[in-house]
């Protein structure tokens, strides 16, 4: 990862995959991609009536998963295409305007939408999306399989947007809360006038890793006083409960970190809604994809030093101790 | 680095080092301290057949903690390739160096001294390399990610 040293105009990182779902971007590498690259690859090996030999040779059960404990079973016969979802604790936040977003975001496309928790191989999935192969899409095939592969930020952003419709039409509920993750929530919360504020419960496994993300985290802070980057939102975090969750039940313990962000108007409502919450809910990884690939730079250089450490230990060695035994031609030994 | 071989007093036919033994005062040389500030400072601790080098490193805030922290652990992990090291430090210390006269008779000692000292050199500038490196990451995903908005 040395490649980031060269700071933020000269950033060359190659395009590679990482396999699980975590890729470089073409054009913003250091990024996150939102799209889960092995459901995209399963859908354009089979859409449209151009792969039908395919489908037919290929019928598919395949298992992914992807960030936050999300579970995807996709099961593929030559003619329809199905894929199951599980989410943690998604009966909780299912009412917040899930299967309304849904059918919005996928019923354009022909492609059904089922709410109903169904067992494939012992395994439990909350909903499922289902559409014919052979429908011809067109120049849309593509965007199609983006939007099929990014399931998952479809329906974590629907209480956002729930949220946002509530706020305009003044009925807002003081707190939202979406506990997407086992021991981490994302909280949702009207600020002053006309801001929204998105908090994020984050917990380290392991303490020292804080001790990076910490150093990310102040960056937030700092890089937002460029001018390029002042309409982006406020960024600041601590280890308390931020005072605009007073009175609400939070994660409490020793390693939760809480992330607020405060969303002015012209994030939340407009055109650039939908970027924000998909950049907002990759955050969590995005930090921890970081502090990881931080570590991992370390110990690359870690191990650098140590070699060369012990050429410098080896050098001290006297002859004798590193010479090898001189044999003549004959083999025998010249001692 | 006078070391030589020395049989131990209590024990017929073993020969440990002094330094960690310490049951004789009297093989004990007086430990040296040399400090650059409170939280950087070296201890030589000398005795008839061993000595003991450790090192303290400076760490100013909590990441350097962390990184030197790390980097210690993955040094001592490699004890055993470095012969000389030792697996824990001495206490108040980060890092320590056992040297004995065995040692010494397979290398020089002003090699000896020179890895030391090319060790203490090392460690500062890697401990500050990282954290440079953590920093201008820091920079850069805390502006890729803004960007977005």
């Amino acid at each position: 990862m040395s490649q980031t040293q060269g700071g933020r105009k000269g950033v060359k990182i190659r395009p590679r995959s990482l396999g699980f779902g975590m890729r470089y971007r073409e054009n913003l590498m250091i990024l996150l991609d939102t799209i889960h690259p092995n459901i995209k690859q399963a859908l354009i090996e089979r859409m449209g009536p151009a792969r039908e030999e395919f489908r037919q040779a290929n019928p598919l059960e395949y298992m992914v998963v992807d960030f936050d404990d999300v579970q995807y079973f996709l099961k593929a016969s030559s003619e329809t295409f199905t894929i199951y979802c599980s989410m943690l604790n998604f009966d909780k936040y299912e009412n917040f305007g899930v299967k309304q977003l849904l059918e919005e975001k996928y019923n354009k496309y022909d492609i059904a939408v089922s709410m109903t928790k169904q067992l494939q191989h012992d395994a439990s999935y909350d909903f499922s999306l289902t559409f014919d192969l052979s429908t011809d899409y067109g120049s849309e095939n593509e965007a199609v399989c983006d939007s099929l592969a990014r399931v998952k930020y479809t329906v974590l952003s629907a209480p956002f947007f729930d949220y946002f419709e509530a706020v305009r039409a003044g009925n807002a509920p003081e707190v939202r809360r979406i506990p997407y993750r086992a021991s981490e929530s994302i909280y949702i919360k009207k600020g002053k006038e006309d801001q929204i504020i998105v908090v994020f419960s984050v917990t380290f496994d392991e303490k020292k890793d804080w001790s990076i993300a910490e150093v990310f985290l102040r960056e937030f802070s700092d890089v937002r006083r460029e001018p390029s980057l002042q309409n982006a939102p406020v960024a600041s975090f601590s280890r308390n409960p931020p005072g605009e969750l007073d009175g609400v039940k939070v994660e409490e313990g020793e390693d939760v970190i809480y992330i607020s962000f405060v969303l002015f108007k012209k994030h939340w409502d407009g055109p650039k809604a939908e970027q924000s919450i998909g950049a907002v809910l990759m955050f969590r990884n995005y930090l921890h994809y970081h502090v990881k690939a931080s570590k991992t730079f370390m110990h690359m250089r870690m191990r650098k030093t140590v070699d060369s450490l012990m050429g410098t230990l080896n050098r001290a060695k006297t002859s004798a101790e590193a010479a090898v035994e001189k044999k003549t031609w004959s083999g025998r030994s010249l001692n | 680095m006078c070391l030589q071989s020395f049989g131990c007093q209590d024990v017929e036919r073993h020969n440990k080092p002094e330094i960690e033994v310490g049951r004789s005062p009297e093989l004990i040389l007086n430990p040296i301290v040399i400090s650059r500030t409170e939280n950087e400072k070296v201890m030589i601790e000398t005795s008839v057949n061993s000595m003991r080098i450790s090192i303290k490193i400076k760490q100013a805030d909590a990441l350097e903690e962390m990184l030197v922290a790390k980097f210690m652990r993955f040094l001592m992990r490699r004890a055993e390739q470095f012969a000389v090291l030792r697996r824990k430090p001495v206490e108040g210390y980060d890092i320590s160096f056992l040297i004995t006269n065995k040692h010494l008779e397979g290398m020089m000692k002003h090699k000896v001294i020179d890895f030391i000292i090319q060790f203490m050199e090392d460690i500062d500038k890697e401990v500050s390399a990282m954290k440079l490196n953590v920093n201008s990451r820091g920079r850069v995903v805390a502006s890729k990610f803004l960007e977005q908005f």
